[in-house]
């Protein structure tokens, strides 16, 4: 399963695209994303299935959310990868 | 006991409210927003979810735009100083509680004008459109006294600011809870709001709406959980008002506080208080002696019912209900000099009943015979 990471400037922007998306995707999670992918800052991210990711863009469109960064979350040879979008 | 103080803050609380603060201890007691561990996680839910109810009662868009405070009075200082550490003219009105007098004497030094209510507490948005200079920045207003109960026309009041484009904060410390309150038809820019007073919270709750792009001055810098690269405070709200550890287990009980408010619905609790202060009025106005301050009609009023006694001081009056007949009220002057000498009460300032959504009739008419009682000298 792949997924999708979209990262945020704070845990309260975070905390409202998963109450905006909540009805719209199947699973969503508020995580802090690695400090070792180079976005400076907290790092407070949702987490969804990647196929979730362009309703979330949409979702974070229409309400004027800002979107720090996005990367895909994949397993290669065993380990978890990032991969920035 | 019978507990008439509720504008000092509210007692008791909701059921719901206990316990999401006994549970909030208990289960997912995190620092909110500073972690990514679950119940980190979950505490900043909590937290989000008490703006959420804040901006679904007063009818804010984004809950991001509300900041939590420890009470009303870092509210207003955060918005006063926020507006005017870079200089301008403010209007007041002479109703203020000290919590927006002493702030704006302070920060605006000479200026600032202070707009008159009339003997009842009742101001005229007309005069304060008249004290509208070329500089003035910021007008404040309290929505209720917390001396006498005036309610004032802040629709009205918030037009006239939005028309003239200045700013326009307004306390709702007494009416939040009680009175209908819309930042967008009130064309309120910044709203400060107590926690632990009507919408049912714990003491050490309080919080500023903002509207969306103001930026404001800030009075405290430090750790946000965000932007944490930088040194620079965080232009975005929340977190450019809310800097270190907030009151999670409070502030989630607030949440509660406030849907406990919703569900019963506004309008119902203030027919309850209204209903409450019309008989406390009523029945202090059958007894001589006994002065009522404020607005002669109960409709133009929360649940604050200020006296005085012929020949009593106020505080004698309140420590005799406390002493001889259990009942709690507060008696001096309220922290609002300024109202007090408008409705003529500076020197001695008065004795003041204010009902709560959990005070009874019965509670009231048992204030009443103690007042007539004291009246007589028949107290010991």
């Amino acid at each position: 399963m792949d997924y999708a990471i979209a990262m945020y400037s704070s845990i309260t922007v975070a905390n409202r695209v998963k109450k905006l998306a909540a009805n719209q995707i199947s699973y969503l999670g508020i995580i802090q994303a690695p400090a070792s992918l180079g976005v400076k800052g907290c790092n407070y991210s949702i987490r969804c299935k990647f196929e979730d990711l362009e309703t979330l863009r949409a979702i974070c469109d229409k309400f004027g959310l800002k979107i720090k960064a996005v990367f895909k979350e994949t397993i290669q040879n065993g380990e978890k990868v990032y991969i920035r979008l | 006991m019978i507990y008439l103080d509720n504008a000092a803050t509210t007692f008791q609380k909701p059921p719901a409210v206990q316990r999401t603060l006994c549970e909030a201890m208990r289960r997912y007691g995190a620092n909110a927003g500073r972690g990514g561990h679950k119940l980190s996680i979950a505490a900043s839910e909590m937290v989000y979810k008490a703006g959420e109810a804040v901006a679904e009662l007063f009818g804010i868009q984004d809950p991001a735009n509300i900041a939590f405070t420890l009470n009303t009075t870092m509210a207003l200082n955060m918005a006063i100083k926020g507006v005017l550490l870079k200089g301008g003219h403010v209007i007041i009105t002479s109703m203020e509680h000290n919590s927006v007098a002493r702030p704006v004497v302070r920060v605006a030094k000479n200026r600032y004008t202070v707009v008159r209510a009339n003997r009842q507490g009742i101001v005229n948005p007309a005069d304060v459109e008249a004290a509208i200079q070329d500089d003035t920045r910021l007008i404040v207003c309290n929505h209720a006294s917390n001396v006498c109960g005036s309610i004032q026309d802040i629709s009205e009041i918030g037009r006239i600011a939005s028309g003239h484009g200045i700013l326009f904060l307004v306390d709702v410390a007494q009416s939040g809870g009680v009175l209908p309150i819309n930042v967008e038809k009130q064309h309120i820019d910044l709203l400060a709001f107590a926690g632990h007073k009507s919408l049912m919270g714990p003491q050490g709750t309080g919080g500023l709406y903002v509207r969306e792009g103001l930026e404001l001055d800030t009075i405290l810098e430090g750790g946000t959980g965000s932007q944490s690269e930088s040194l620079s405070q965080p232009i975005n709200m929340p977190d450019r008002l809310m800097s270190g550890t907030v009151n999670m287990p409070a502030i989630a009980a607030l949440g509660e506080g406030i849907r406990f408010v919703r569900k019963l619905g506004v309008g119902a609790i203030a027919a309850h208080e209204m209903k409450l202060a019309g008989r406390l009025m009523e029945g202090f106005g059958n007894i001589e002696g006994v002065t009522v301050y404020g607005p002669e009609s109960v409709k133009n009023r929360v649940g604050v019912v200020s006296i005085n006694i012929d020949g009593l001081d106020s505080i004698t009056v309140s420590q005799i209900l406390d002493q001889d007949f259990g009942i709690c009220v507060r008696s001096g002057l309220h922290c609002a000099p300024l109202a007090h000498e408008t409705i003529g009460t500076l020197e001695n300032g008065t004795v003041r009943f204010s009902v709560g959504y959990y005070n009874t009739q019965s509670d009231v008419d048992r204030a009443l015979t103690a007042v007539s009682k004291i009246k007589k000298g028949k107290y010991v």
